[in-house]
């Protein structure tokens, strides 16, 4: 009885040797682009192509687009319709193009978690999946230079490190559904990432620039500390810190511990122009006005 | 203490199931921070009926009083059945967690096979084997936990700890309940009927298991804060698969394997012994009532 | 089955002639069977019969042969081979026996006989004088710190040698004889005031019921009396060395040395003694602590590498940072075996290097491991048979594995049951057969006693010679096994 089970199991073992995946039978995406083209979602994937033949040749990265109804569909076909499998497991970005609707946004959030995507994937808004062909100064290809090229502006200006999928799922829960991702474009065919893109509601709202940037990220409360430009000058700012002080009808405190003046006075400006724009940084509802003291928070 | 000491066996074992049901189990579901004072409310309630259940199933441990075995023998033969519906439950919890997250690309069949060989081999050795399996492996679980939650440290923000305002009594109620009955009762009665020379290390053990459960619920709410972590099935599973250490590895799955598995079987082979010496010891008490 | 004839109860008679013949007779197609008639200086004969080999023929000579012919005064009030036993011969151990069994055992084992004239009774001198390799280092127990002893093949001499070491008439040693046709001498050993008396009996009783044709070798017992047997893990200790049965015996362990081989086994054996090395106890206790967890590690990182490696490039690609999988997945490129072939045929192609080298003469290996390493390493990667990433993964485990040598054929198969497991399930798979081995690890005993027995009760002494060796100052206590008599050193 033993030796037939022994034998049973030992064949059912071999005979289910042949699962997975080899990794030289699948494309490696480095990045994923959904745009929205006339009603159709159109997903275009960088892959890094390793050679079969001549490793001496490395590898290079390729891109691939198709067009479906669904952003499952389309990711599904695009699969379909290469030589090997497409693997999802390595991609650094994932890039929502500007034209996509709310409810474009939500399935596509909604498919990366589904998806085996790292939830540490960044997301950025580009205009469209031109900047996939970007010239890149090093072999790496587009989608892993451009987290370099965010990772070192993170380094410089103190934004734009918290857009990682889950930070942004995150942030899509809170009580005003806002959040910011790196707007990336093309410039002289190489990639440039000034500023961002400010989301509300899952649709693209408003584009800030590096300065504004800044000043969001210090109001969200997740600005690092780096260069900012005041006036005529350069300055560094180390990270901030805000909190909620005192909320009196339609007048809100904040502390902070921004030792400057100046900034402190911009960031206010800042976060009231947003107010009178709509966008609530800090509730569901509008303060009249919004002001800043230099006490620090506990 | 040196009491406790001595019974480091039982200690291990009764963390590990406590562990085993309370990290999974723990679904967020609701927000606002009822879930973290929920799991912490479920958890000391476990602690409290792991004791008094111990000093209940000792009550009637050494009844030799015919009158009273004819009382004891519905007890003990329901509570055998219930111990076997809690382990079926918990391999079913068990092939969900293995299906889902670690071993996506593997055949649901062959998973539950592998699990009912793997809780089989350990049922059918004597139960010394259990307890010294759960020695070895407590200190694995428990490095392992404390290496993620290290690790997570730069992607956690300690502002998802803020409750900003207690919630309210009902929910919190209901949420504690759910947990509780759901989570971490079904691991108590197995422990009370295994651990019953040696309450004391399995109260031990429940709490150093709830303090490994409050562990990794913390690290999930610092990386994900309350209001993400609803969406998801398995938190942990998700904050682990975010981090990277270092250079060396892109993702922590590999740690995460291990403090799934392991006491996830420990659990489930608690339950099922327990419910074994259960009905064994039904039929004794049915053959002598006769 | 043929049966052998049983000459336990045969006895001689008076006439010497007779008694010759019955000998010769027994031992009609052994060509090397020698025997003499002395003619003593007393008036009547003897006759002294031995193998040719077996004894130091001068110590015949000389205690035997030359007494009895220069013998003058016969006149005794003691029988005659009392009185040739106890008055006329030199010899040290004499054995007076009517029964022809003894006599047979005696001669067989390097005695001589002496046959008197109208004598029933026969002597049984002891002339052993076989060759033997004498003390020499063992080849596979080389230390770099500490006694260099080994045994060596006559089971006497290696009692002695552990004598030696133990000066405590608590020393004890049984002797028994194993093996139907080869009637094997085998002696048990240990410490009266610390071995377990239990553990003892059940020894006795299993050795009690061999049955086979010939013992040759301390493995024939181990095979023939383990608990499991069909473990992939050791269940008796062995070893060449007389100071690492001394303090096995001190241990409350007991030593079953065998005649023929210089192999010694004691039992119980505990699963953290496959993670000992000889000089653990002779050298510097943080070295030796220090070399114990590599070897754990590595018998870790030989069953598991391979096979991990197997589950990241198929099932959990993931987890690998992004370079590092494009170089694996570069250099997959092109090998035509899948990754489980490619391991399997790399796993025992290591296996065939590894027995080469160990069999061919020192001359020839070095030529070997250039073969090897070149001709398999360089050329095969190259030519695209094998890929680099996982002959370095199977390289490592290779090299990890010769750290245990005790864990030897456990390594083998569970490294290809691993990698089967892996190519099914990825890291679950592993971690599926890490439960089952650590299971059935617990699950082994060893003579009764479980291997694994501290960490039943893991105490504070218990776990002090397990996973790492602490200092002598603080190892008070012995193993667990010896209920008894636990203190070592107060």
């Amino acid at each position: 009885m033993k030796r037939l089970i022994f034998i049973l199991l030992s064949s059912l073992l071999l005979l289910l040797s042949g699962c997975g995946r080899e990794p030289d039978k699948t494309f490696l995406v480095s990045a994923v682009c959904f745009e929205n083209k006339e009603g159709k979602i159109l997903v275009t994937a960088e892959y890094i192509s390793v050679s079969d033949t001549d490793v001496k040749e490395g590898y290079t990265a390729k891109t691939a687009s198709i067009e479906a109804e669904g952003v499952s569909a389309a990711v599904s076909r695009l699969s379909g319709d290469m030589t090997k499998v497409l693997s999802f497991s390595h991609c650094a970005v994932v890039m929502l193009g500007k034209n996509l609707t709310a409810q474009n946004t939500r399935d596509v959030l909604s498919f990366l978690k589904n998806e085996e995507i790292s939830l540490s994937a960044t997301l950025v808004c580009v205009d469209d999946a031109s900047v996939l062909n970007a010239e890149t100064d090093s072999n790496l290809s587009t989608g892993y230079a451009l987290v370099s090229l965010l990772k070192s502006r993170g380094e410089l200006f103190g934004y734009g490190t918290h857009t990682k999928i889950y930070e942004i799922s995150t942030a899509r829960k809170q009580k005003t559904n806002i959040f910011a991702i790196p707007y990336v474009t093309l410039k002289d065919k190489k990639l440039s990432a000034d500023g961002m893109m400010l989301y509300l509601d899952d649709t693209p709202r408003l584009k800030l620039d590096t300065k504004e940037s800044i000043y969001y990220a210090m109001a969200r409360n997740v600005y690092e500390g780096g260069m900012i430009e005041i006036e005529d000058r350069v300055e560094k700012q180390k990270a901030t810190k805000i909190k909620e002080k005192e909320q009196e009808k339609d007048n809100l405190t904040l502390s902070s511990n921004i030792e400057s003046e100046e900034i402190k006075n911009e960031l206010e400006a800042f976060i009231n122009e947003m107010q009178r724009k709509g966008i609530y940084l800090f509730s569901s509802h509008g303060f009249k006005n919004i002001k800043i003291e230099g006490e620090s928070p506990d | 203490m040196r009491k406790i000491r001595a019974n480091r066996l039982y200690i291990c074992l009764a963390s590990l199931a406590v562990f085993g049901n309370g990290a999974f189990a723990a679904e967020f579901i609701s927000s606002d921070g009822v879930e973290l004072i929920s799991l912490g409310l479920a958890l000391i309630l476990t602690v409290a009926t792991l004791y008094f259940s111990l000093k209940a199933a000792a009550f009637f441990k050494n009844k030799t009083n015919s009158a009273k075995s004819r009382l004891s023998l519905p007890i003990i033969f329901i509570s055998g059945i219930l111990c076997i519906l809690a382990a079926v439950y918990s391999l079913e919890n068990l092939i969900e967690i293995c299906a889902n997250t670690l071993a996506k690309e593997i055949s649901a069949g062959l998973i539950i096979l592998s699990l009912i060989l793997t809780v089989v081999a350990i049922v059918a050795s004597k139960q010394k084997v259990l307890l010294k399996f759960s020695v070895l492996l407590l200190p694995l679980c428990l490095a392992l936990i404390l290496f993620i939650f290290l690790m997570s440290f730069p992607y956690m923000s300690i502002k998802y700890l803020e409750i900003k305002s207690f919630p309210e009594i009902s929910p919190l109620i209901t949420a504690t309940a759910k947990r509780f009955v759901f989570g971490f009762l079904p691991v108590c009665l197995p422990l009370a009927v295994l651990c019953l020379d040696k309450p004391l290390s399995a109260v031990a053990g429940g709490a150093i298991g709830s303090g490994l459960v409050i562990l990794t619920a913390v690290n999930t709410v610092l990386i994900f804060g309350s209001q993400f972590a609803s969406e998801l099935s398995y938190p942990y599973a998700e904050a682990v698969s975010a981090v990277s250490v270092g250079e060396l590895f892109s993702r922590m799955d590999a740690a995460l394997y291990p403090i799934c598995f392991f006491p996830g079987i420990i659990r489930v082979s608690v339950q099922l012994t327990a419910a074994i010496k259960l009905l064994e010891k039904a039929k004794k008490i049915r053959k002598l009532s006769i | 089955m043929e049966k052998i004839r049983d000459y336990s109860n045969v006895t001689l008679g008076t006439n010497i002639d007779k008694n010759l013949q019955l000998i010769k007779d027994i031992f009609s197609k052994d060509t090397v069977l020698r025997n003499k008639r002395i003619g003593t200086g007393l008036g009547f004969s003897c006759v002294v019969l031995y193998f040719d080999g077996m004894v130091n023929v001068e110590l015949i000579n000389q205690a035997i042969v030359r007494p009895l012919v220069l013998a003058k005064n016969g006149n005794t009030a003691k029988s005659r081979e009392q009185f040739v036993a106890e008055d006329l011969l030199y010899a040290g151990e004499v054995k007076v026996t009517s029964k022809v069994g003894d006599m047979l055992s005696g001669m067989l084992y390097g005695d001589s006989l002496l046959l008197i004239e109208n004598c029933k009774n026969a002597l049984v001198i002891n002339t052993k004088g076989w060759r033997t390799r004498g003390i020499s280092e063992p080849q596979d127990e080389r230390v770099l710190q500490g006694p260099r002893e080994g045994f060596d093949e006559a089971a006497m001499f290696n009692l002695a040698l552990i004598r030696r070491k133990l000066l405590t008439p608590d020393f004890c040693s049984e002797m028994l004889r194993l093996g139907r046709r080869t009637d094997t001498v085998v002696f048990i050993c240990y410490l009266d005031s610390l071995v377990d008396k239990g553990l003892l009996k059940e020894l006795k009783k299993r050795l009690k019921k061999i049955d086979i044709d010939g013992i040759l070798d301390t493995n024939y017992i181990n095979e023939l009396i383990r608990d499991r047997k069909g473990s992939l893990f050791k269940t008796s200790g062995t070893t060449e060395r007389p100071d690492i049965v001394a303090a096995r015996l001190l241990e409350g362990r007991i030593a079953v040395i065998v005649d023929g081989t210089p192999v010694v086994m004691t039992l119980p054996y505990l699963f953290s003694e496959n993670f000992q090395s000889d000089e653990d106890y002779y050298i510097n206790y943080k070295i030796a602590s220090s070399a114990r967890i590599i070897r754990m590690v590595c018998f870790f990182l030989a069953v598991t590498v391979p096979a991990f490696f197997m589950a990241l490039v198929r099932f959990h690609f993931e987890l690998l940072p992004t370079a590092f999988a494009i170089s694996v997945a570069e250099s997959r490129g092109g090998v035509p075996f899948s990754a489980l072939s490619e391991s399997l045929l790399l796993i025992f192609i290591f296996e065939i290097l590894r027995e080469t080298g160990l069999r061919m003469p020192q001359s020839v290996g070095h030529a070997l491991s250039i073969v090897g390493g070149l001709v398999i390493g360089q050329a095969a990667v190259d030519a695209k048979i094998i890929s680099a990433p996982m002959l370095i993964a199977v390289a490592l485990a290779g090299i990890s594995g010769l750290m245990v040598p005790r864990l030897k054929a456990a390594v083998f198969y569970l490294r290809i049951i691993f990698v089967l497991l892996a190519s099914v399930m990825g890291v679950f798979g592993i971690l599926i057969g890490w439960t089952i081995t650590l299971i059935h690890i617990l699950s082994i005993t060893s003579l009764g006693v479980s291997s694994t027995i501290s960490l039943s009760n893991p105490t504070s002494q218990g776990l002090k010679d397990i996973f790492y060796r602490s200092s002598w100052v603080k190892m008070r206590e012995r193993p667990i096994f010896t209920r008894k008599n636990i203190i070592r050193k107060k």
